[in-house]
């Protein structure tokens, strides 16, 4: 079964929480970046 | 999935330093620090799309500056090496310069010199009032192209039943 048909089984409210995820990706993705440059020691 | 730096230092007319297999970093002449890179979805389209993202630490909006657009084709480029990429886009709203992200997403692609190796699709959401900008970009010889298509207008669909949404 493809994997990016998982959304099909998403209740309405739970397609409209991981619409909400989703637009808040770029915060945890700049958060998982300043974690990666903490750790190779670059400012 | 991982993207060198190497190949993409080749061309890029800023050095590109690598943080992890999707992401960089790199400085402009005018000292803008740039981060970009791509983050796996886990929503919609699952493990095998990326969401792609770039921030800088300009407070105010950063210098015109051409090359930063030719590092992003480099990256991009790099990205898409491999037949079956999925990157996804959404303009970030915060500063209310989304639309003008998306007509930046669109230029790029428009430009683009391989861009006939590819298929971008769009949608604007009108979401809790304010309109999100979001697309997909990936191969013409992708071996899941159709059913990623199909996946992705669904979505739209879907979100167009809970949300007023404009395909384009």
């Amino acid at each position: 079964m493809m994997e990016e048909k998982k959304f099909k089984n998403y209740s309405d409210q739970e397609f409209k929480e991981a619409l909400r995820a989703t637009l808040n990706l770029k915060k945890e993705w700049m958060a998982s970046v300043a974690q990666r440059e903490k750790e190779l020691g670059i400012q | 999935m991982r993207l060198s730096a190497d190949r993409i230092n080749r061309k890029s007319p800023y050095w590109v330093i690598q943080l992890d297999e999707l992401t960089f970093r790199f400085v402009t002449k005018n000292g803008i620090l740039y981060r970009v890179g791509f983050y796996q979805d886990r929503f919609f389209l699952g493990s095998r799309a990326y969401h792609f993202f770039i921030a800088n630490d300009s407070e105010a909006s950063a210098p015109k500056d051409g090359d930063v657009f030719r590092v992003i084709t480099c990256v991009l480029e790099e990205f898409f090496r491999q037949d079956a990429s999925v990157m996804l886009y959404i303009c970030d709203p915060h500063d209310h310069r989304e639309a003008i992200r998306d007509s930046l997403y669109k230029r790029w692609f428009n430009g683009y010199t391989h861009k006939r190796r590819l298929t971008l699709e769009t949608a604007e959401i009108n979401f809790d009032n304010y309109i999100v900008y979001t697309g997909m970009i990936l191969r013409n010889d992708h071996p899941e192209y159709d059913e990623l298509l199909t996946a992705y207008r669904e979505f739209v669909q879907r979100a167009s039943s809970l949300y007023q949404i404009q395909p384009k």
